[in-house]
């Protein structure tokens, strides 16, 4: 009992340790391999390759070939291994070998292939990549992206070469090229600058200067030409491109815009209140085209589910004229007819409920006031009444003389500082 | 590259199955050699030893983990010049050449099936047509 328990804990280990072997060699093997190995079901194959087998030499048979898909047996061992492994002849592994040649090998080399190949056409034909040099950190990338694509390097490389300039002195001349191409050495400094580095009689120097200047600085001046014309059409400015929103729009004024908030803002905001639609609608528009073309772009609130339904809804039935109150109630109403076929009693309560609120809430106080004024105006009742006062001075005045006569107490008022005579 | 060093590249050339011979022979990979050598500023000494490093990989003495390493050692320059080097001369010499095997061995197998060994090493190597050779 002992030793079959010994054995069995043997031969535990042995195959854990060589389940980790495997795994190790997978990982070393390349991606395409391994998606290769994996999409050909070998182990199935295996199994209907040959139906004398038993189970424990088909388990052997699979361990071997895995073991031989991921490297660790070798081609030249692997028939012997067989031969040892499956207990069967030496013409017997030849013809289980070409078999499974046939329906395995072949299959994953054909699965290699395409991964390669795909591999190959996925990867872009080799295109001039902008390599960053820190030199031309501070210039624009635009300029950084030219200056790498001049090959400027290699071109100067290849003239000093020509001229037989020593490689230290290759070295200055890139550095003070460097220099002439950020600015901080001027142009007409150049010229001497490559003179006291190089020591080249005026002859050669006459030569070299307008080679480096039509193989080096030219170049990155077509370069960056070449950046320029590959850009995108310039931008319009906002007033222009304003004009086209404008234009784009359609000219039907009965066309209706959904405002994605709240479901009564929705419906509301489609009933043009008055009769130009352009006044309503066309302003708020131009805002959004304008705040899109400044990058900054409308976030709105949550809109419920019956916003979607009812502005589908809206898109799908265009005919619904709007024009003065009356028929803007009565189009409320057809709404509400055609929202009740469509839309679930949830949102149909949804919908009446926040209509109601909305034709409950009073007109603004400035409106009312506006017309009160207007009409009182108009009916001269805005004139605030006369009051004729009596500023007349006894004994003075003609007029007071008759009041007097005609009432004396109220003509001449009490003073108690004074007794009447 | 010196007249000997060039002679003793050749014989272990010839030694190599004909599709490896065919493609180094077509391609002048001294010459690139040398350019980028050049272009790093190595002299003369310095390239004929980066020129003799890249014939001993192209006729299969050293893989490319060691042809790093003695371009670092024997040329004397930092880790990343050497990997600078050796990235260059893959691009501009090794690739050219391996494609230039591979078309030759697509073209051969197109007339004669390889044997199943052959196979297993091309899938191991992850597509490696040399394999088939």
């Amino acid at each position: 009992m002992e030793i079959i328990q010994v054995l069995y804990k043997k031969m535990t280990t042995t195959i854990d340790t060589l389940e980790i072997k495997i795994a190790e060699a997978k990982q070393k093997l390349s991606q395409e391999t391994r998606q290769a190995i994996d999409a050909v079901n070998w182990k199935q194959i295996i199994l209907g390759l040959n139906n004398k087998f038993n189970s424990e030499q088909i388990e052997a048979l699979e361990t071997e070939v895995e073991l031989l898909l991921c490297g660790i047996t070798y081609p030249e061992n692997f028939a012997e291994e067989l031969e040892t492994r499956l207990k069967i002849s030496k013409v017997e592994v030849s013809s289980l070998i070409n078999d499974m040649d046939k329906a395995i090998f072949k299959k994953i080399q054909v699965e290699l292939e395409n991964r390669i190949n795909t591999k190959v056409v996925d990867t872009p034909v080799k295109t001039r990549t902008f390599v960053s040099d820190p030199k031309f950190l501070s210039l624009p990338k635009k300029v950084q992206e030219a200056i790498s694509l001049s090959d400027w390097k290699e071109n100067l490389y290849t003239i000093l070469k020509k001229y037989n300039i020593a490689i230290d002195k290759i070295g200055e001349v890139e550095e003070l090229t460097t220099k002439t191409i950020l600015g901080s050495i001027h142009n007409d400094q150049y010229e001497n600058n490559i003179k006291t580095i190089t020591n080249l009689p005026q002859d050669k120097l006459s030569e070299i200067i307008p080679e480096i200047n039509e193989k080096v600085f030219k170049n990155i001046k077509t370069a960056m030409m070449n950046s320029v014309e590959k850009e995108d059409i310039i931008p319009l400015p906002p007033y222009a491109s304003q004009k086209v929103a404008q234009a784009s729009l359609p000219n039907n004024t009965n066309t209706e815009y959904a405002l994605p908030n709240k479901a009564i803002n929705s419906i509301e905001s489609k009933i043009p209140v008055t009769n130009s639609v352009e006044e309503n609608v066309l302003p708020n528009i131009k805002d959004e085209d304008i705040y899109k073309e400044h990058g900054i772009e409308i976030i709105y609130n949550n809109v419920p589910k019956s916003t979607d339904t009812i502005s589908s809804y809206v898109f799908k039935k265009p005919e619904i004229k709007l024009g003065d109150t009356k028929e803007k109630s009565s189009t409320i109403e057809a709404k509400k007819e055609l929202y009740r076929e469509e839309i679930p009693n949830s949102e149909k309560e949804y919908i009446e409920s926040t209509i109601e609120i909305k034709n409950k809430i009073p007109k603004k106080q400035d409106e009312i006031k506006q017309i009160d004024i207007i009409t009182n105006k108009l009916l001269n009742n805005t004139i605030s009444p006369t009051i004729k006062t009596d500023y007349s001075l006894p004994k003075i005045s003609s007029q007071n003389t008759d009041l007097i006569s005609n009432n004396v107490s109220s003509a001449k008022p009490h003073d108690p500082y004074h007794e009447a005579i | 590259m010196t007249e000997k060093l060039q002679q003793t590249l050749n014989i272990e050339i010839l030694k190599l199955p004909k599709e490896k011979q065919d493609a180094i022979n077509s391609f002048d990979w001294v010459k690139n050699v040398e350019e980028i050598g050049r272009k790093s500023y190595l002299n003369d000494d310095e390239v004929n030893d980066l020129q003799l490093e890249t014939g001993l990989m192209l006729i299969g003495l050293v893989d490319f983990e060691i042809y790093v390493l003695n371009i670092e050692k024997n040329i004397v320059i930092s880790r990343t010049e050497s990997q600078n080097i050796a990235n260059e001369i893959v691009e501009k010499v090794f690739t050219p050449i391996a494609k230039s095997i591979e078309i030759a061995i697509k073209n051969k197998m197109k007339s004669y099936e390889p044997k199943w060994d052959k196979r297993i090493n091309f899938i191991i190597s992850g597509g490696d047509y040399s394999s088939f050779i």
